[in-house]
């Protein structure tokens, strides 16, 4: 297999990851986990600043 | 690109290759060339050349642009007549190494306030950032340029290396870096990088990461700049090869001795060599008598007699008397010439192992960007903000480029060839400690390598007289000859006796002996047939005792004097006497030891069976060294070999691990990966468990090196990376590496002086 179809089918590959992992975690992590998240970040970029 | 003239012969010529940057780009470059219509080409990475053979009438430049096409850089050398000197003003300023100075030097003066101001919360004055911006800029585009370079050219071949993880990671750091500045939090005035290595979530664009890039740069310019340094000089064995030949030569004129360089000696001429010089070209002998000692170029240890009509080599030594030799091949043809195409088509043949740190390269560089893709695809997914989770992305890409990488290979070599100086073995080629696999045969060459290399007395026969008069008598007399075994016998009895006598009467009588007046005594030393010239018959129990002795392979001499036999003496090549410590030491290590020699069967199991050797290849030319090498190495062995004379070369560079002995000739010195200062064949057992250790050290950094980083990958994903952090994984594995190398510093001889 040459180098171009190589790295294209990686490119594919890398996609279909992106797209697993994007359905997956839309599936799986339940919203307050990312309200929480949010609110800590806010938090700590607050304590870190001051 | 500068472009020299084209080369003296059209058909083979060879490439000096830039840019190479592991053994897969020697690899693509070969592939590059071979598809060339009727071009066949071999690359070697290690000597930075390829070796082509084009059709009559081809353009040597559409070589060099195949190679450009392919990413890469090529030149054509300067004709061959000036090779000796332009060669070696290129070997002492190699400008790829000076590059690499420089820019390892700049990263380093760069680099080091970057990292102490993102370390030290102290050190961050308001500004700082932008401060460590201006120095890291250049670290990560001009000093790290090799390595984006190398991982732009490896991503067109769809392949990935150590480059590749190095650039990605960088430049991951280096963006993200710009992004924080300029579009985040990050480039506010008063931003400090709190020192805590607690895991917390945190937005990411006020943290910057140009110390990690910065150092990994640095780090592994280091490396490359020393691991280069002390690589292999192309061409190096060929030059001491050629140095051996004669500079000029005494042609005759007429009656009239002229003495010319060597370049304008033409095949037909007549030439002279008086004892002790050098035979200026292979040819036949005119006139004269002598004994030429071939020993370094043949390794047969015992001169060889020769007389009108025998052909001589060049570069062998006349030690006897004067010969007229007609020259019969000159320039390329010669013996030597032939040896040097042989040597460096074993060094070019020499198949390249990947290199270690490449290897995981090339499936780690995947796996992350793939570990990145699906965290940010996660971040996306689960539906937080854009920037968090190009945020973790970013942060898995950057904390996959270990610090420690760059140490890992480099330490390690640097430490296992400076305990190795230490000890006597000098490693010429430290990459060859890592490529090597584990070997199993060790071949050794007989004369100079396991036995002395010098004829020395080992059996006296004296039943009618007091040995030790026979051999004062007998080194009297031969000490006023030149010859290689009078010698032998004269440095005996001087060692025994204190002085010698001096003869009032001497006489060689070539190729038979010699004979003279000692303290009144008519006395003659020599081959039985000069004796018989003498009307004096040996007896039948010195008879016997002399067929006994030549028997073991040993050169044997009548001392007679006043009319009658009255002993024997024997010479011949001595075994050292730590040979056979070292081979039951080598076999403890699990190689199998196999001599090698051109000297006869007899001879070669004599030999053996003094050093407890079972296999043995005896009779084997000179030419044909390499080729039993590569027979063992068909036969799936992986072969070391121990030699020292010029005839070990191509074999020396053929082996897996070429080991030449330091009292040998420059040229097996130089086709050889190590040399064993000492001369002594217990070096070659150190020199074997040091190459195994300095391996498994190499593989155990490597290991720590991706370790630390490894483990930070999940925290970088998940969000959780700090620049304290990744700064902790740098610095970990960076002095694990470093102190695990130097634990090589401990490594004990074999030798107990």
């Amino acid at each position: 297999m040459n180098a171009a179809s190589r790295l294209a089918l990686y490119g594919v590959g890398l996609v279909a990851i992106f797209v697993a992992s994007y359905a997956a975690a839309g599936a799986l992590v339940p919203d307050s986990v990312v309200e929480n998240w949010q609110d800590q970040s806010i938090t700590h970029v607050e304590d870190s600043t001051h | 690109m500068t472009v020299a003239p084209t080369p003296l012969a059209p058909t083979n010529i060879e490439l000096d290759i830039t840019g190479m940057t592991c053994a897969s780009c020697a690899a693509r470059i070969e592939k590059k060339l071979n598809k060339l219509e009727g071009v066949s080409a071999t690359v070697n990475y290690a000597t930075e050349r390829a070796a082509v053979s084009i059709p009559e009438g081809y353009d040597p430049l559409d070589l060099v642009t195949a190679v450009e096409n392919a990413g890469y850089g090529a030149t054509l050398p300067a004709p061959k007549g000036a090779s000796g000197e332009t060669s070696s003003s290129d070997s002492d300023a190699d400008p790829e190494l000076t590059t690499l100075r420089q820019r390892f030097v700049g990263a380093g003066i760069l680099a080091i306030p970057v990292i102490l101001m993102a370390m030290i919360p102290a050190l961050q004055f308001t500004y700082w950032q932008w401060a460590s911006l201006t120095l890291a800029a250049p670290v990560i585009v001009w000093a790290g340029w090799p390595f984006h370079r190398a991982a732009w050219v490896n991503l067109k071949h769809g392949a990935a290396t150590m480059d590749t993880l190095i650039s990605l990671g960088t430049s991951a750091a280096f963006l993200w870096s710009l992004y924080a500045l300029f579009l985040g939090t990050a480039g506010m005035p008063g931003m400090t990088h709190a020192f805590e290595l607690t895991v917390a979530p945190s937005d990411g664009a006020s943290n910057i990461y140009l110390e990690v890039a910065a150092g990994v740069i640095t780090f592994v310019l280091g490396g490359r700049y020393f691991e280069k340094k002390s690589k292999r000089q192309a061409g190096a064995a060929l030059r001491a090869l050629m140095e051996l030949g004669a500079k000029d030569v005494a042609v005759l004129r007429g009656s009239q001795e002229v003495r010319i360089p060597i370049e304008e000696l033409r095949v037909g001429d007549q030439f002279v060599v008086r004892p002790g010089e050098k035979i200026a070209t292979d040819g036949v002998i005119t006139s004269g008598t002598s004994a030429v000692d071939a020993s370094m170029l043949t390794g047969e240890s015992v001169p060889v007699e020769v007389g009108e009509g025998d052909s001589v080599t060049g570069a062998t030594v006349n030690a006897g008397g004067r010969l007229v030799v007609r020259a019969s091949r000159i320039g390329p043809d010669t013996q030597l010439a032939q040896m040097a195409t042989m040597v460096e088509a074993a060094q070019s043949g020499k198949a390249e192992v990947q290199r270690l740190a490449d290897k995981i390269s090339g499936v780690f560089v995947p796996i992350v960007i793939a570990i990145a893709v699906a965290t940010l695809g996660a971040w996306l997914g689960a539906g937080f903000p854009l920037t968090a989770a190009f945020t973790a992305a970013v942060a898995v890409l950057i904390i996959a480029c270990p610090c420690a990488l760059g140490l890992a290979t480099p330490t390690a070599l640097l430490v296992g060839t400076g305990r190795g100086a230490q000890m006597g073995i000098l490693i010429k080629g430290p990459e060859v400690l890592e490529s090597t696999r584990r070997v199993d045969t060790i071949v050794l060459d007989k004369t100079g390598t396991v036995t002395t290399g010098k004829m020395t007395v080992t059996d006296i026969v004296a039943p009618t007289a007091d040995p030790e008069e026979l051999l004062a008598i007998a080194g009297a007399l031969e000490d006023s000859s030149e010859h290689p075994i009078a010698q032998a016998v004269a440095n005996a009895a001087r060692e025994k006796s204190g002085t010698l006598l001096a003869p009032s009467d001497f006489a060689n009588v070539e190729g038979h002996g010699v004979r003279g007046t000692i303290a009144g005594r008519d006395v003659v030393v020599g081959k039985e047939s000069l004796l018989a010239d003498w009307n004096v018959t040996l007896p039948e129990g010195l008879a016997d005792a002399k067929n006994h002795l030549q028997g073991q392979g040993k050169t044997v001499m009548i001392v007679g004097w006043n009319g009658a036999a009255h002993g024997l003496i024997a010479v011949a090549d001595a075994v050292k006497e730590t040979s056979a410590q070292a081979i039951s030491q080598l076999r403890d290590l699990g190689l199998t030891p196999v001599l090698l020699t051109g000297d006869n069967e007899t001879v070669a199991r004599q030999i053996a069976s003094e050093v407890n050797i079972d296999e043995v290849i005896a009779q084997v030319l000179p030419e044909e060294k390499a080729r039993v090498i590569s027979e063992l190495q068909d036969q799936g062995k992986v072969v070391a070999m121990v030699g020292d004379g010029v005839n070990d070369a191509a074999a020396l560079a053929q082996a897996d691990l070429g080991l030449a002995m330091g009292t040998g000739t420059d040229v097996a010195i130089e086709a050889a990966d190590i040399t064993l200062v000492r001369g002594d064949l217990r070096g070659a057992t150190d020199a074997i468990r040091l190459s195994r250790r300095t391996l498994r050290t190499i593989k155990g950094n490597l290991f720590w090196a991706f370790a630390y980083n490894t483990a930070a990958i999940p925290l970088a994903a998940l969000g959780l990376l700090n620049p304290m952090l990744a700064g902790a994984a740098m610095a970990f594995s960076s002095v694990f590496v470093v102190s695990n190398s130097l634990r090589l510093r401990g490594f004990k001889s074999v030798i107990k002086d």
